[in-house]
């Protein structure tokens, strides 16, 4: 039997990203635009839909590792502005974690401003607030790369 | 610009159940429409699935005794032990306006021959901080209806517009 448990933890990420507010809301809520920052070789898409109660399902393996996956429900969207995507991870069928995260955009003179924050509930040993905090940012960088690469759209200064 | 409000907040309540009989109660339709809905009191215009499985939903839309104003939940089961553990993500709308979006963990502990339910919510709540509070005292509320249903203190004889509930038995 499982000795069961929980822990509840909250964390905060913020990001500033060059780049239009719309550039940004389309790298959140386009399927293939968000798996490009999202998934790599080992981590792929396998559903997603942008709308509430549209579910994102992903998932991978490291080789010889375990099998993770992602399975989340979009909770409330406010175009442009805020999203809440409600998912469970689980680590070869085990769920690990339920975790809530409210992405907010704010405008800003150099693009826009993310406010991520990931509410969860750590399950029976299995996961980790600090090592999920870690891993949000690594995604956040993927996505702050890919905006670069594509270059900055933002309207031009008139001199 | 909507403005979100992060918060946690926890509810405990011990009851002179066992586990088994406070999950069933806490999950079951029939009781859940006696305790939760509170049918009778509350006017309920429609609630679909209630399953307790991972991935299962659970609709409603409802009005408050003598309010015309409707309010939805849309509840999912992302993990379920049975008698031991239930989390949920729901979502809520008062007059087709979101208002939060939250996380609840319902522990199931066992305590001596009774059982202590702690509720755990992480919500994020749109617009009103003030909500935090209003939700902490609706869990509560519920938490204690939950133990008259246990008690065999809910009784509601009323039928509903796409509902038939004619009686329930007072557990013995």
């Amino acid at each position: 039997m499982t000795a069961r448990s929980v822990t509840h933890a909250t964390f905060h990420i913020e990001r500033l990203f060059e780049a239009s507010p719309a550039r940004i809301w389309a790298a959140f809520s386009d399927p293939a635009r968000k798996a490009a920052w999202a998934c790599h070789e080992t981590w792929v898409m396998k559903e997603m839909t942008f709308a509430v109660g549209g579910r994102e399902v992903s998932g991978g393996s490291d080789p010889d590792g375990p099998h993770w996956e992602f399975d989340g429900t979009y909770l409330d969207i406010t175009p442009g502005e805020r999203f809440v995507l409600a998912y469970t991870m689980r680590r070869d069928g085990v769920p690990v974690s339920a975790s809530i995260i409210t992405w907010q955009l704010f405008p800003d003179p150099k693009g826009a401003r993310l406010l991520f924050t990931d509410q969860g509930a750590y399950l029976d040993g299995h996961a980790d607030p600090a090592d999920r905090e870690a891993g949000s940012g690594v995604g956040l960088d993927n996505l702050a790369a890919l905006l670069a690469v594509e270059g900055d759209d933002l309207p031009k200064e008139s001199s | 610009m909507t403005s979100v409000t992060h918060a946690t907040f926890c509810v405990e309540r011990v009851y002179d159940a066992a586990p088994a009989r406070v999950f069933h109660a806490f999950t079951d339709k029939e009781a859940r429409s006696r305790w939760f809905f509170q049918v009778g009191a509350w006017t309920l215009h429609r609630h679909s699935g209630g399953e307790t499985a991972v991935g299962a939903a659970e609709s409603s839309a409802f009005s408050p005794p003598g309010a015309d104003v409707v309010i939805t939940n849309d509840s999912l089961y992302m993990d379920v032990v049975p008698n031991e553990r239930l989390v949920f993500a729901y979502q809520m709308t008062v007059a087709g306006k979101p208002i939060s979006a939250s996380l609840a963990t319902v522990e199931f502990r066992a305590q001596g021959q009774g059982t202590r339910v702690v509720f755990t919510e992480q919500g994020a709540y749109f617009d009103d901080p003030g909500q935090v509070a209003g939700r902490e005292e609706g869990t509560r509320e519920l938490l204690e209806a939950l133990a008259a249903e246990l008690e065999g203190r809910v009784r509601i004889r009323v039928p509903q517009p796409d509902r038939t509930i004619e009686s329930y038995e007072t557990p013995a």
